[in-house]
């Protein structure tokens, strides 16, 4: 590989990995979100990726559905 | 549109650039059996199609109403990219024509192969990158 594609793939790498953060990070996109888990007294807040969250909180729902227990309380903020 | 056609959509219109390449390769088979597929990306059409992305990575990131420093960055980085695949394709124009019977079927032929290739799968990462983030 000549040295220029290798600037090239550099820059390539580099404008992506810079914008892919920036675009995570990005509030207005909530690429990340926060999912407070409370049951009983105790309270546990994550940020975690917003499709994993999407698929903890369907899971959650589905299980408080079944189960005949106190409901735990799911938020997705 | 609905998300994710963007991509799909873009993918498609690389891979219908990329045909008159099979039909060269073809081509190049029929003349000569023995030809490999080094000898179809040897002029620098990889190299076009690759500057054709950027082109519009560029002018995406130009248009879109999304963040302007991110938009900044990819146009940036997208021109970057072309200038650096237009000077490979220009040294590869300079060295064909000064050498014109240079033996391409040897080290330096392989070289320019692999330089397209790589130059060709960088434009494409970049442009993915700015259509998703972009559409997205």
């Amino acid at each position: 590989m000549s040295q220029f594609v290798a600037l090239a793939g550099g820059i390539s790498a580099l404008t992506a990995i810079i914008v892919w953060a920036m675009a995570v990070a990005d509030p207005k996109r909530k690429q990340l979100i926060w999912v407070s888990m409370t049951a009983g007294n105790q309270e546990i807040r994550v940020l975690i990726p917003r499709t994993s969250a999407l698929i903890i909180v369907a899971k959650l729902r589905r299980t408080n559905r079944q189960s005949m227990e106190e409901p735990q309380r799911v938020a997705v903020s | 549109m609905k998300r994710g056609v963007a991509p799909l959509l873009w993918i498609f219109g690389v891979i219908f650039a990329l045909i008159p390449l099979v039909f060269d390769y073809q081509h190049e088979r029929l003349a000569n059996p023995a030809a490999s597929w080094i000898s179809v990306v040897l002029h620098g059409e990889l190299l076009l199609v690759a500057l054709a992305i950027l082109g519009d990575a560029i002018a995406r990131a130009c248009v879109s109403d999304d963040n302007r420093l991110r938009r900044a960055i990819l146009a940036l980085g997208s021109f970057l990219v072309a200038c650096l695949v237009i000077n490979e394709a220009v040294q590869i124009r300079e060295a064909v024509e000064r050498f014109p019977q240079l033996d391409l079927g040897s080290y330096l032929a392989a070289r320019i192969a692999s330089d397209s290739l790589w130059g060709f799968g960088f434009a494409v990462i970049l442009s993915l990158a700015t259509l998703v983030v972009v559409e997205d």
